[in-house]
């Protein structure tokens, strides 16, 4: 007997709650589970008017009782699927997140696109330079790979940056050119879709990446020179969800390269990189041509 | 390599593997023998999957099809291996 039957029967003789007692008593515990396993069942709302104190007619109790019957124990019960829990950890896993072995496959299919000439002023580092140089353990290595791209000799140079699983794009604008000079004046540009999250967060490393750049490869420029080259952020289109951001990476690289004008100056800047730069069927439709280089 | 097209089978010439955290690994290979088979022991002796590293060689990806011969390594070259890195929005690290 319990202890609600006891107390209910101390203060009066109620159909309701010494039915309610009496089954509860041989049965939620009979066979092992505790109340909470019964949540779809009429054990959890005997449980539930016992706890209150409350009372309803006995009429109303057996309907409840036939119509959630409790199913613990004679109800055949498996182990979990195993399909459900392979099905989980392949929706867990990147789809639409670019990673360095994708990114580079689709770069390579994306710089051949274009003509013999027009790549000739621009170069693009391999995805993976900067965040091995960022680990901070084969940075001679790094340099002198860099170093062979004569990046002083291009007009551009793409470097894509992933760090902190977020894809943003670095570009050199006229290195080789002289400090003072007004109509090719040299700069960096950092193009990120994801904007709150600072992309001046990766400044203090690409100030250190570009002040060794030069150092490796031998120029005049002083420290002081090479910190002063602006490093600008344009505003430009945001992803729509937390996995484009190298879909972006890519398709402003394209239509960078497309676009970019003969001599870059702060004058002009920043040209055609705007918020309305492209609408999202084009960034779509470019998705779709990324997709069809793929396998 | 010299040595290695004088007399193929006995001479294999070693290429140390430096992993990214700076611990090195040592194989011999072979000039013909394609890098899959590095790629597959290096993976299996640091427990890593294969499909989530990629191989630099002098900062170019290796294929797994290719051999030392093919991309001109010579002997003590060394091979960087990297994890990819994967990038979305920074939403889950």
């Amino acid at each position: 007997m319990s202890l609600a039957l006891q107390r209910s029967t101390g203060k009066r003789k109620l159909g309701l709650a010494q039915t309610a007692a009496v089954d509860l008593d041989s049965d939620p515990k009979y066979n092992g589970d505790p109340i909470s396993k019964h949540r779809t069942c009429w054990m959890h709302v005997a449980v539930y008017l016992r706890a209150r104190e409350q009372r309803i007619p006995k009429k109303m109790f057996l309907d409840i009782k036939s119509s959630a019957p409790c199913l613990l124990g004679n109800f055949p019960r498996g182990a979990r699927s195993k399909r459900r829990a392979k099905c989980k950890s392949r929706i867990s896993k990147p789809k639409k997140k670019l990673d360095t072995e994708t990114f580079d496959r689709y770069l390579e299919a994306l710089w051949s696109s274009f003509s013999e000439c027009k790549r000739t002023s621009f170069a693009c580092l391999d995805s993976l330079w900067f965040a091995l140089y960022m680990k901070g353990f084969s940075q001679e290595k790094v340099l002198s790979w860099i170093k062979r791209k004569q990046i002083f000799s291009k007009k551009y140079v793409f470097v894509p940056i992933v760090c902190w699983s977020h894809w943003s794009l670095l570009i050199f604008c006229h290195f080789g050119e002289s400090m003072q000079s007004k109509t090719r004046t040299p700069c960096m540009l950092l193009l990120d879709s994801l904007e709150m999250a600072d992309p001046r967060r990766l400044e203090p490393d690409i100030r250190k990446f570009v002040l060794d750049v030069y150092r490796a490869e031998g120029r005049p420029e002083n420290k002081e020179m090479i910190r002063r080259i602006p490093l600008l952020v344009p505003k430009v289109p945001q992803q729509r969800d937390g996995e484009e951001c190298g879909n972006f990476v890519l398709y402003y690289m394209n239509l960078f390269l497309e676009g970019a004008p003969e001599n870059f100056s702060i004058e002009g800047y920043p040209y055609f990189m705007k918020k309305d730069w492209f609408d999202p069927k084009g960034l779509d439709h470019f998705c779709e041509r990324l997709k069809s280089f793929g396998k | 390599m010299a040595d290695g097209e004088q007399n193929p089978p006995a001479n294999m010439a070693p290429k140390p593997i430096t992993v990214m955290d700076g611990s090195e690994v040592y194989f011999r290979i072979k000039p013909q023998t394609q890098f899959h088979k590095l790629m597959n022991q290096y993976c299996l002796k640091t427990s890593l999957d294969v499909n989530s590293v990629t191989f630099l060689f002098d900062g170019r990806r290796l294929r797994p099809e290719e051999t030392p011969e093919k991309v001109a390594m010579e002997d003590g070259d060394e091979i960087d291996c990297l994890l990819h890195q994967v990038g979305g929005g920074g939403e889950d690290f």
